[in-house]
């Protein structure tokens, strides 16, 4: 009868290799005259592996009575009176061994994880965040004319709730399990949709294409987040592609029959239903089961952070229709978000290299100057790629009259990486102001821009380039002294 | 006339939301003391989902200490305590323990409801400690940050259940050392409650023997803040009962004073166990237990293998349910299995209603565990009228004495010889069966168990002298220390003799002692 520690719950119980002579000492234990010696040697050897890596001789006593020898065994065969005085004799001996040069196996020094990031699994997320975008392209002629509320709403409203719901996620993925995670992202997804359904119907958005439309985003986004909760984003995706075939199959008959149509439709819905049942599978598996889980309710705090995860995904997602979708023609592939495409996956693929550079020097240094100046050498490469892009798009916005759009999309590209830094290090509300305040300005500037202003469209993106230069610029700051302070990496 | 006393009963993940061992005894000390009225107070790791066990009508209240789980930031930040705590942990000498005892104390004494080291720098003053400490020349690994990091996440975790309110109670019973005790002795030094410490498993050794594959630094530091806590805890317990005399050397090895030791056997309910009438018609070795590495089922699949070239047609009957976690042990198990060509032969019957059924099927009992503590199976077993065959971990020699045979774990030939010798040799195995019977009955009954409890408690309380312990020497001149009551509650010492010839350092019961509110156990 035994219990393990509840803070412990792992137990790896070392072996010893084989034993050589096995002695069966059997009870009744007749006393018996063994070469002591030799036994003692014997014993050694095979201790030195643990011998090695042992904090003090009561863990080599642990370890000698798991593997049977006690103190009648240790005062039969050892001729000391006590496990514990052979644990003693045993981890000396093992040390005076290792002193003098005698071979054995001895476990070489812990291994640390490269610096090399997984890129397969940076392109599948990228992949999956690219999913929304087929399908919103492929869908753009049939929604044509259908009230903002059912389109770029449900978008904006369904990122910041993504944000909001796969923080949560994590959270609750980390204390009571898998499939309390999923259950929470279900449960807040079909909530907030539900809530979603009731405002368009108070609206008179018309039925049921708009509410098709707003549905299929919020599936889109429910299934991303739940895909990157769970780490099930390869499977997801896999099942993310008879999406994107139905979305293509939709812009390719946007002119069709309607008969075709409707099955390019129908292909998508069910395809999307597919989509969210293999990404919400878990949430009907068994749910985690014992004394040592938590209940899968976040707590208060946890709630306000995942509010401001929600900020500042709602900021992302204005930005992303004010600068990329304002103004776009929807049935053609817009050339000036190329840069954004493939910037998101080289900012993960940065973000990581830098996490596992630190980690890195956690791993393996020993005191605090040594690891500060590593952070600030890691830390000067990683601020200098992030401030690529701030300068490509400022070079971009001098240099290419009449193609500012482009040098938007690259600053875009640079506040969103710098966002997800700070939003990444727990700087919430610096993370919300730096997609908010541009947000704001540039929607002054255009949509929001009282009617006696006139403005170009290409002098409506240099002024939105501006903004977002500018608020680059102090965010670059942020992020130099965010990513420098060890703090951060707690 | 009626003694009140309410008694906190601290346990570590198991009653009542886990079934096995520690629940049984439990189950058997709430339900045994009628008279008591019991505060259940279960450290899990977090939010228990619901009790699996039914509460009996003396349970006054049921209190969960989650250890994970979000943190309650501290009103005030203990930043001298946590760091003592650090250097005392850490350190070897008597200073370096009266550091951390302060320390802790400093903490237990905070408003409740709070996680004391939550939010604190512990990783920054854990390499501190550890740097002072070095200089002074205790031998320590290197600790990386990373190490500090994960270290001090577990020291916050650990020394969360400070933090626990348990109700106003007249003793508290830890059911282990460790965590459940850090309770008991929080409660100690805010309210002045005395505790008695029963340790099942030997605290310490569990901690060692699960921290072998953390790295060096976090191994280390969490070991030594575990032999801190578990050599604070022995010297502030009232009473230390073990379960076996096994458990009390190491207890007495990290500083509990032998006199506050008093070894308590595990019983079981002789009217449950009735003996057994027969025997199969097919040589069967019965095993009764959860599906579990420590219960190492593949040494004796392999001795059944071997069993089998002796005794053709030997069966393996394994009765015991799959703890959820241990779903791949149970695989390689029946992989085992059927590589070895045994599947005609062994029946995995899962869970069983009594572990007298699972006897029945059987010959001999056999327990292959490399880790125990003073395991029911074979008390069971024996009182059923069954012998044993067992591996020599734990208290199981004690428990079996001359009544069984007894074999090194991980052993399958020697497990496997034992086993041939008895389902060869029916004279002899029915001789053990009885002798095994009888020593049950006297030994380890679940009323003599419980009536020693009732005995401590009463001493603890005040309502009764209390008993020492005295060292006694062996007939081959080891020093074996034995616990033994005063008069007039002790019968004198009970030695009953060890298949190897040692005296076996059991303890003496005595009559029933008198019923804290006039009541029986039912």
């Amino acid at each position: 009868m035994s219990a393990d520690s509840v803070t412990q719950q792992r137990f790896a119980l070392p072996a010893l290799p084989a034993i050589q002579p096995p002695p069966p000492p059997r009870v009744p234990v007749q006393p018996v005259d063994l070469p002591g010696p030799d036994l003692m040697a014997d014993l050694v050897h095979r201790m030195r592996p643990v011998c090695a890596r042992a904090v003090d001789d009561d863990e080599i006593a642990a370890v000698l009575e798991a593997n049977g020898i006690n103190d009648r065994v240790a005062w039969r065969d050892f001729e000391v009176t006590s496990v514990f005085t052979l644990a003693a004799a045993v981890l000396h001996d093992s040390a005076a061994d290792r002193r003098t040069g005698r071979p054995g196996a001895i476990p070489g020094p812990t291994t640390v994880a490269g610096g090399r990031p997984p890129v397969l699994d940076t392109l599948v997320r990228a992949a999956l965040y690219l999913t929304p975008t087929v399908v919103a392209l492929g869908a753009a002629g049939y929604t044509g004319g259908l009230p903002t509320l059912a389109t770029k709403g449900a978008m904006v409203f369904g990122w910041a709730v993504s944000q909001a719901l796969a923080y949560l996620g994590y959270c609750v993925l980390g204390t009571a399990g898998r499939a309390a995670a999923v259950r929470l992202l279900g449960v807040g997804f079909a909530a907030v949709a539900s809530g979603w359904g009731l405002l368009l119907w108070l609206h008179h958005v018309p039925w049921p294409i708009g509410y098709l439309v707003g549905g299929a985003q919020f599936a889109l986004f429910a299934g991303t987040a739940v895909a990157l909760v769970t780490g099930t984003e390869r499977r997801v995706l896999r099942w993310a592609v008879p999406c994107w075939l139905f979305a293509a199959m939709m812009a390719g008959t946007a002119a069709a029959a309607p008969g075709v149509r409707m099955i390019a439709v129908a292909g998508l819905g069910v395809s999307l239903a597919v989509l969210c049942l293999v990404a919400y599978r878990p949430v009907t598996a068994r749910a985690d089961v014992g004394a040592g889980r938590v209940s899968g309710r976040p707590a208060p705090r946890q709630v306000v952070a995942a509010l401001g995860h929600g900020v500042v995904g709602a900021g992302q997602a204005v930005l992303f229709v004010l600068v990329v979708l304002t103004g776009l023609n929807p049935s053609r592939l817009p050339l000036d978000a190329i840069p954004l495409l493939l910037g998101v996956p080289v900012i993960e693929l940065l973000l990581l290299w830098h996490q596992r550079r630190v980690a890195v020097g956690r791993a393996t240094l020993h005191d605090r100057p040594a690891f500060a100046r590593h952070l600030r050498r890691v830390s000067r490469g990683t601020v200098g790629a992030l401030c690529l892009p701030v300068l490509i798009g400022a070079v971009l916005l001098g240099a290419t009259a009449g193609r500012s759009r482009l040098a938007t999309t690259v600053l875009l590209t640079a506040v969103y990486a710098l966002g997800l830094v700070l939003a990444t290090h727990r700087r919430l509300g610096t993370a919300a102001l730096l997609v908010w305040w541009p947000a704001i300005l540039i929607a002054i500037t255009g949509p929001a821009r009282p009617v006696w202003v006139h403005l170009g469209s290409d002098t409506a993106a240099a002024v939105s380039g501006l903004t977002l230069l500018a608020a680059c610029l102090p965010a670059v700051a942020a992020v130099t002294l965010v990513i420098r302070d060890p703090w951060s990496y707690r | 006339m009626a003694i009140p006393i309410e008694v906190a009963l601290v346990n570590e993940g198991t009653y009542p939301y886990a079934p096995g061992g520690v629940s049984t005894w439990c189950e058997q000390l709430v339900r045994g003391l009628a008279e008591v009225r019991w505060h259940l107070v279960t450290v899990v790791g977090g939010e228990p989902a619901r009790a699996e066990l039914a509460l009996p009508a003396n349970v006054a209240s049921l209190t969960t200490v989650p250890v994970w789980g979000p943190g309650r930031r501290p009103r005030h930040r203990a930043m001298v305590a946590a760091y003592r705590i650090c250097r005392g942990m850490l350190g070897d000498s008597d200073a370096d323990r009266a550091d951390f005892a302060h320390g802790l104390r400093e903490l237990a004494t905070a408003p409740v409801g709070r996680h004391p080291l939550y939010g604190l720098p512990l990783a920054d003053l854990l390499l501190d400690a550890w740097s002072e400490v070095t200089r002074r020349g205790v031998r320590l690994p290197r600790l990386t940050l990373g190490e500090a990091d994960e270290a001090a996440v577990h020291l916050e975790h650990a020394t969360r259940p400070l933090a626990a309110r348990i109700p106003r109670v007249d003793l508290v019973h830890a059911t282990a050392n460790g965590l459940s005790s850090l309770i008991a002795m929080a409660t100690k030094w805010r309210t002045g409650v005395p505790f008695v410490m029963t340790e099942h498993g030997v605290y310490l050794r569990e901690r060692y023997l699960a921290a072998a594959e953390e790295s060096p630094g976090v191994k280390a530091a969490l070991l030594r803040f575990h032999r801190a806590l578990v050599r604070l805890a022995y010297r502030q317990a009232d009473a230390i009962t073990p379960v076996s005399s096994f458990n009390r050397r190491w207890e007495i090895r990290h500083g509990a004073d032998p006199e506050k030791v008093h070894v308590i056997p595990n019983g079981v309910n002789p009217r449950r166990y009735q003996p057994l009438a027969g025997e199969p018609a097919v040589p069967t070795i019965s095993w009764v237990g959860r599906i579990d590495p420590l219960k190492d089922l593949q040494t004796l699949i392999e001795a059944v293998a071997m069993v089998r070239r002796r005794v053709p047609g030997t069966r393996l009957h394994l009765a015991g349910p799959v703890p959820a976690g241990n779903e791949e042990y149970a695989a390689d198990c029946r992989r085992l299995v059927t590589e070895l060509r045994l599947t005609d032969a062994v029946t995995f019957a899962g869970p069983c209603a009594s572990s007298r059924d699972a006897f029945a099927a059987g010959h001999v009992a056999a327990l292959s565990s490399i880790s125990e503590g003073m395991p029911y199976t074979v008390v069971e077993a024996m009182m059923c009228g069954r012998t044993t065959v067992s591996t020599d971990v734990g208290g199981v020699a004690e428990v079996v004495g001359d009544t069984g045979l007894v074999v090194a774990p991980r052993d399958p030939a020697a497990l496997a010889v034992a086993c041939v010798e008895l389902l060869r040799d029916t004279p002899r195995r029915a001789e053990l069966a009885a002798r095994a019977r009888a020593r049950a009955l006297e030994h380890f009954t679940v009323d003599r168990c419980v009536g020693r409890y009732r005995e401590r408690y009463l001493a603890l309380t005040g309502h009764l002298a209390p008993t020492r312990a005295v060292p006694v020497a062996t007939r081959t001149g080891q020093p074996a220390d034995v616990a033994v009551d005063t008069p007039p509650l002790s019968d004198g010492p009970d030695a009953p003799v060890l298949s190897d010839g040692h005296d076996a350092p059991v303890l003496s019961e005595g009559p029933d002692a008198p019923a804290l509110s006039g009541g029986r156990a039912a």
